[in-house]
């Protein structure tokens, strides 16, 4: 990890289109801005890890069994 | 390719059609490294499809088109994210969920939070967050 100290008003360049600022310091936490280009997404850390974890835990090699689909799509159509 | 292969013969899972690979840039969410996926199907799987990874027979996601639980899914996601896989007014979207399949229909749910949007005249997708919208990463499919 790249460890950096910055003061109030100063940036990082990421690449050469990420741009970070620091735009307020408060006592427990930082105001940040960021520039990036449009295809580029930016999420809070723990929104991330959340969907990552999902995502892990739905991680499959298998099909379903018959029986069990059949149910599923039988509760889904019920709606 | 060996992972298709081993899918075709035990559970009979065709491809929509021949060489329709999915090319997401970036990934999956925590799966970066998974770049390229094909989608497959059978009628007993239907509405569920398979997204399958071509890097590895064991990364596989269940997966379900969003507007068929959600009508007006396409107008949830932002303009933004659309535009940034190139989907234009005239382009193909296709909006997928993953899936988890429990032993009952209120254990099954389904990731609205983070659909897997896809360029389908390109063949390239993304996974976004819909931070604001919401929606829930574990919605029940009844």
């Amino acid at each position: 990890m790249l460890v950096v100290t910055r003061k109030k008003d100063e940036k990082l360049i990421i690449g050469n289109e990420i741009e970070i600022q620091v735009l307020r310091i408060g006592r427990d936490n930082v105001r940040l801005g960021i520039k990036a280009p449009a295809h580029i997404s930016i999420y809070r850390y723990e929104i991330y890890e959340a969907i990552k974890n999902e995502n892990v835990s739905a991680v499959t090699s298998q099909i379903p069994d018959k029986e069990t689909l059949e149910r599923i799509t039988k509760g889904m159509k019920a709606e | 390719m060996r992972a298709m292969q081993a899918y075709d013969q035990s559970t009979q899972l065709k491809l929509k059609s021949k060489d329709a690979i999915i090319h997401f840039d970036e990934g999956l969410i925590g799966f970066s490294e998974f770049k390229d996926f094909v989608l497959m199907e059978n009628d007993n799987l239907a509405p569920f499809r398979l997204l399958q990874s071509l890097e590895s027979p064991n990364v596989g996601f269940l997966v379900l088109e969003a507007a068929t639980m959600v009508r007006n899914y396409y107008e949830l996601v932002p303009g933004r994210e659309w535009e940034s896989l190139g989907v234009t007014g005239k382009t193909k979207p296709l909006a997928l969920v993953i899936v988890v399949i429990g032993p009952t229909p209120q254990a099954s749910t389904g990731n609205f939070q983070a659909p897997l949007l896809i360029n389908y005249d390109k063949m390239m997708g993304k996974q976004v967050i819909l931070t604001d919208s919401g929606l829930s990463v574990r919605q029940p499919l009844m």
